[in-house]
């Protein structure tokens, strides 16, 4: 199996430590958007182990810092799609950092959805009883189903055949 | 989103006073006045999910979907990068966890995890914290990416200004930075190349960490409403 972030990672990267590589990405949303990936292949999030998540997460803090700092940003985004609804691109766990400015035309901007109180209560109580592996190691079974879609997107997404044009 | 309230005179008044104000009184006053800091310690009422002594986890009352929560530091921080690393980590364990329990246990098949550091990037409360939100095909949210193209040569300048100063943050050691240009930035160099070369290698990390902390990201946390 090919994954563009594996394959093109050299043309992309800009430093990698032990754990995690810092890409720039190819097709930026603005200029400077990065992208911070688990070195190992992982296709989603709930495979990357704890220890490079808090490594990509805090990398992502530090590259706040440096856009702020270094190229002018007014602040930035820090986002992962996990998963083909919320519009993960690429058969591999990344982590957007989006330095913003004032008018740049980016909008992430939702509408509240409205939610009665007894559907909010229902919710609630359901999250509620699923929080008991929260905060202890959580075991990543009955997530290998999702984990084929997104190894077999690759074959037919249009947006990672732009990911392997790489300027 | 929670909205905050717009500003009364009184308010106007008090921001004159606060004008006068050390950091430290001025920080300590920020956290009284943040409606999450009062979530937090529970005397404004919320729908908490999971709590431990660094984050707190809530349903957000105007959700994007439904089972969007938000997960917070219990500690008052405005920004990601004010954040100190270790709880940093802890925070975003939990974000993974509390995503994987979201997908388990409302049959959703993705979530967006999204941050806003800055008014500029969409922050409007005062307090740090990630969103958890449950993703269905089509759901027509407003946050995937609209991505743009790039000149080969705007991307590979892009890429040599940005690779020795992520490399200076990240720490890496020396073999694993990628070059560095030596000596004077030969004249077609841009000026923005410059601004590059003054973090010299010799930085430390303390450095850095000294100045994350610093009047900067004071600015950026100002920029919010």
């Amino acid at each position: 199996m090919s994954c563009p972030l594996c394959d093109e990672k050299m043309k992309l990267l800009l430093h990698e430590t032990e754990t995690i590589s810092v890409l720039l990405h190819p097709r930026p949303a603005v200029p400077g958007h990065l992208l911070i990936t688990p070195k190992e292949h992982h296709p989603i999030l709930e495979q990357v182990p704890d220890n490079v998540i808090g490594d990509m997460f805090s990398a992502a803090s530090k590259m706040s810092a440096l856009l702020f700092e270094g190229m002018k940003a007014q602040g930035t985004n820090v986002l992962m799609q996990n998963g083909l609804p919320a519009g993960q691109t690429e058969p591999h766990v990344s982590l957007h950092v989006i330095p913003r400015t004032q008018d740049d035309g980016i909008d992430f901007t939702w509408q509240p959805k409205q939610i009665s109180d007894e559907d909010l209560n229902r919710i609630e109580n359901a999250l509620k009883g699923g929080t008991d592996s929260v905060g202890v190691a959580a075991a990543p079974e009955v997530l290998e189903e999702k984990t084929e879609e997104i190894e077999e997107m690759e074959e037919d997404n249009e947006e990672l055949k732009h990911l392997d044009r790489i300027p | 989103m929670i909205v905050m309230p717009e500003m009364t005179e009184e308010q106007k008044a008090l921001q004159e006073k606060l004008s006068k104000m050390s950091p430290e009184e001025l920080r300590e006053f920020q956290k009284s006045q943040c409606i999450f800091c009062q979530i937090v310690d529970g005397s404004i009422p919320s729908r908490v999910v999971y709590k431990d002594a660094k984050v707190v986890a809530l349903m957000d009352i105007n959700p994007a979907s439904e089972g969007h929560l938000l997960v917070l530091p219990t500690e008052h921080y405005q920004v990601m990068p004010q954040m100190p690393e270790e709880d940093l980590k802890h925070l975003f364990i939990v974000v993974k966890q509390l995503s994987q329990m979201l997908i388990k246990t409302l049959g959703v098949e993705g979530t967006t995890i999204f941050a806003a550091n800055g008014g500029a990037a969409g922050q409007r409360a005062n307090h740090f914290m990630v969103h958890i939100i449950p993703r269905a095909k089509d759901d027509g949210l407003p946050l995937n990416m609209e991505l743009k193209q790039i000149s080969g040569s705007q991307f590979e300048q892009m890429k040599k200004q940005l690779a020795p100063i992520v490399a200076q943050m990240l720490g890496g050691k020396p073999e694993d930075k990628p070059k560095e240009p030596e000596g004077k930035p030969a004249e077609k160099e841009e000026k923005t190349e410059e601004e590059v070369e003054e973090k010299t290698p010799e930085q430390t990390d303390e450095k850095v960490e000294e100045k994350k902390g610093g009047s900067d990201l004071d600015k950026i946390a100002d920029l919010l409403k």
